[in-house]
C-alpha cells in the first residue's frame, strides 16, 4: 500500500515539476509548483517525517509561493508568455551536467530498500534536540547569514529608491 | 475497520457542524448588527427569520452562474474551491471534546492527532490565500486584481504574527499536539490568563487572516467594489462566502483550543468528565461550541464597532506593532519559564 502511494506521489511530483518548467503562463507555472511541493510533502508523510512535510507546505507551498505569485502579478509577463519553452544549448548543457551529478549521487546512495525509517526521527522534539545541541553552531550561523541577506536587501532597495 | 468508521463519524460531525454554522452565521451577524444599530433584522422567513439562511442558499444556487468572457476560465473555476478547502483541512487537528467510549474502545474526539498539530494549522491557513489571489488574477479586471494583491500582502504579514503569538503556548505545554495543549490547560490555568499578550495578538491576526472588518481591505466595497469576488456570481460567490465563514469558525475553534481551555470548565477536571461517560463528552463538545460561538460573536461585535483600517495603517500595525510585541512575548515567556 505504502509502496503504491510512494509511486503515486513521486510520479505526481515529477509530473507537476515538468508542467512547472514547460508552462507558457508564469501563473500556471506557479500553480504547478504548488502542486509539486504538495506531492513532495506527501512523500515525506509516507516516510513518517511529519515535521518536514508540514514545514514543506508551510514554508514553500504557503509562504514562498505566495511571494512568487505576488511578484508575477505585479510584473506583467506578456512577452515571456508568447515565447514558451526555449531550449538554448547552454541550458541543455547545464541540465545535462546536473543530471549526471544527480545520477552519480543517487547511484552512490545504494539501495535503501527494507530499512523502515525510525518513526521518532521525524517528530518535532527529536529534530529540535539535534538542532539545538549537536548542530547549534551551524544553525546559528545560518540564521546570521539570513539576517545579513535581509539587511543587504534593505540597504540595496533603499539606495535605489533615493537615486 | 473500527478506526475508519470512527474517523468517518468524526469527519462528518465536525465538517457538518462547521458548514451549518457557516450557513447560520450570516443570520446571527444580521440579527446582532440589527440589535447594535437598533433595527429589527431579518424576520420575514420563519420565526425570527430563522429560515432566512435556507431561503438565501436556494436563491444563491438558482441564480444564473455568469462566467464573464474576459476571465481565465480554469483558474476562475478553481479559485472558489481553493477558498473553501484549506479551512476544512484545519478542522482535522482541532480536538472538539473529551474522549468517548464506543464499543469498549476509547476514541479521542480529534480527527487526526498529529504530533505537529499547531504547525499543520499554520501550513494550511497559509494556503487559504490562494483562493483569493487566483480569483483576483483570473478575473482579469482591475478591482479583483487589486483585491488579490492586497490579500497576499496582508495575509503574509499577519501569518507571521499569528505564528509567533502561539510560540509562548507550546513553550508552556512543551508540545505541539493540540490534545497536550488542551490537557495542560485543564490541569493548569487557561492560556488566555497565562498568555494575555499572545491572545491579543492571535485574535487581531485572526481578524486579518479571515479578511474581516476592520481588516477587510481585499474586499473593501467603498474602494474596490467587492474586491476579489467582484466578477463572481451564484454558487461560486457562495463558496467564497461559505469559505469566509468556515474560516471564521475554524479560527474561533482555534482560539477556544489554544487559549480558552478547549472543553474545560473551571469547576470540572478530566476525571469528572470521564465519570459522566459519553454524556461528559457531549457536554464537552457543547462547551467547546459555546466558547467558539462567543468568539464568533466578538467578530460580529467588532465588525459593527470599528471602522476599516487604511492599507498603510494595516501594514504598520502588523510589522511595527504586532511583530515586535509577539517577539517580546516569547522573551517574557522564556524568562518566566526559566528552570
Amino acid at each position: 500500500m505504502e509502496g503504491l502511494l510512494f509511486y503515486v506521489f513521486g510520479g505526481l511530483a515529477i509530473l507537476t515539476t515538468l508542467f512547472t518548467i514547460s508552462s507558457k503562463n508564469p501563473v500556471y507555472s506557479a500553480l504547478w509548483m504548488i502542486g509539486s511541493f504538495a506531492a513532495t510533502a506527501a512523500v515525506f508523510v509516507l516516510l513518517e517525517a511529519f515535521l518536514i512535510a508540514t514545514v514543506e507546505v508551510l514554508v514553500y507551498a504557503g509562504a514562498i509561493m505566495v511571494l512568487f505569485l505576488f511578484v508575477i502579478m505585479m510584473i506583467n509577463f506578456k512577452a515571456e508568455e508568447q515565447k514558451g519553452l526555449r531550449l538554448s544549448p547552454l541550458a541543455v548543457l547545464v541540465a545535462l551536467t546536473f543530471l549526471t551529478l544527480f545520477g552519480r549521487a543517487v547511484g552512490d546512495l545504494g539501495s535503501a530498500s527494507g530499512s523502515k525509517p525510525n518513526e521518532l526521527v521525524g517528530t518535532p522534539g527529536a529534530i529540535a534536540e539535534v538542532m539545538f545541541t549537536r548542530y547549534v553552531v551551524p544553525f546559528e550561523a545560518v540564521s546570521m547569514l539570513l539576517l545579513a541577506a535581509i539587511l543587504g536587501t534593505v540597504v540595496l532597495s533603499r539606495r535605489n529608491s533615493q537615486a | 475497520m473500527f478506526d475508519i468508521a470512527a474517523s468517518l463519524a468524526k469527519i462528518i460531525i465536525l465538517t457538518h457542524t462547521t458548514l451549518i454554522l457557516a450557513m447560520y452565521m450570516p443570520w446571527v451577524e444580521r440579527k446582532v448588527s440589527a440589535w447594535i444599530q437598533d433595527r429589527v433584522g431579518p424576520n420575514r422567513v420563519g420565526y425570527a427569520g430563522l429560515l432566512q439562511p435556507i431561503a438565501d442558499t436556494f436563491k444563491f444556487i438558482f441564480k444564473e452562474d455568469v462566467v464573464p468572457g474576459h476571465v481565465n476560465k480554469t483558474l476562475f473555476v478553481l479559485a472558489p474551491c481553493f477558498a473553501v478547502i484549506p479551512s476544512l483541512f484545519i478542522l482535522a487537528v482541532i480536538p472538539f471534546g473529551p474522549a468517548v467510549q464506543v464499543m469498549g474502545q476509547s476514541v479521542d474526539l480529534v480527527i487526526a492527532d498529529l504530533g505537529v498539530g499547531i504547525l499543520f494549522v499554520f501550513a494550511f491557513s497559509g494556503l487559504a490565500v490562494y483562493g483569493i489571489v487566483f480569483a483576483g488574477w483570473a478575473s482579469n479586471s482591475k478591482y479583483p486584481m487589486l483585491g488579490g494583491v492586497r490579500a497576499s500582502a496582508q495575509m503574509i504579514s499577519y501569518e507571521i504574527c499569528l505564528g509567533l503569538s502561539v510560540v509562548g503556548i507550546f513553550m508552556g505545554a512543551e508540545s505541539l499536539r493540540m490534545l497536550d495543549i488542551v490537557q495542560q490547560q485543564i490541569d493548569g490555568s487557561w492560556n488566555i490568563f497565562t498568555q494575555p499578550l499572545g491572545f491579543l495578538i492571535f485574535a487581531i491576526a485572526a481578524f486579518a487572516e479571515t479578511n474581516r472588518l476592520p481588516f477587510d481591505l481585499p474586499e473593501a466595497e467603498t474602494e474596490l467594489v467587492a474586491g476579489y469576488h467582484t466578477e463572481y456570481s451564484s454558487i461560486k460567490f457562495t463558496m467564497f462566502f461559505a469559505g469566509e465563514y468556515a474560516a471564521m469558525f475554524v479560527f474561533a475553534a482555534l482560539v477556544t483550543v489554544l487559549f480558552l481551555g478547549g472543553w474545560d470548565l473551571p469547576f470540572m477536571d478530566s476525571a469528572s468528565f470521564a465519570a459522566m461517560g459519553n454524556w461528559g463528552a457531549l457536554l464537552g463538545f457543547a462547551v467547546f461550541l459555546v466558547k467558539s460561538f462567543m468568539f464568533l460573536l466578538l467578530y460580529v461585535w467588532v465588525r459593527f464597532t470599528l471602522p476599516r483600517f487604511r492599507f498603510d495603517q494595516l501594514m504598520n500595525l502588523g510589522w511595527k506593532v504586532l511583530l515586535p510585541l509577539a517577539l517580546v512575548n516569547i522573551l517574557i515567556t522564556g524568562f518566566l519559564n526559566l528552570p
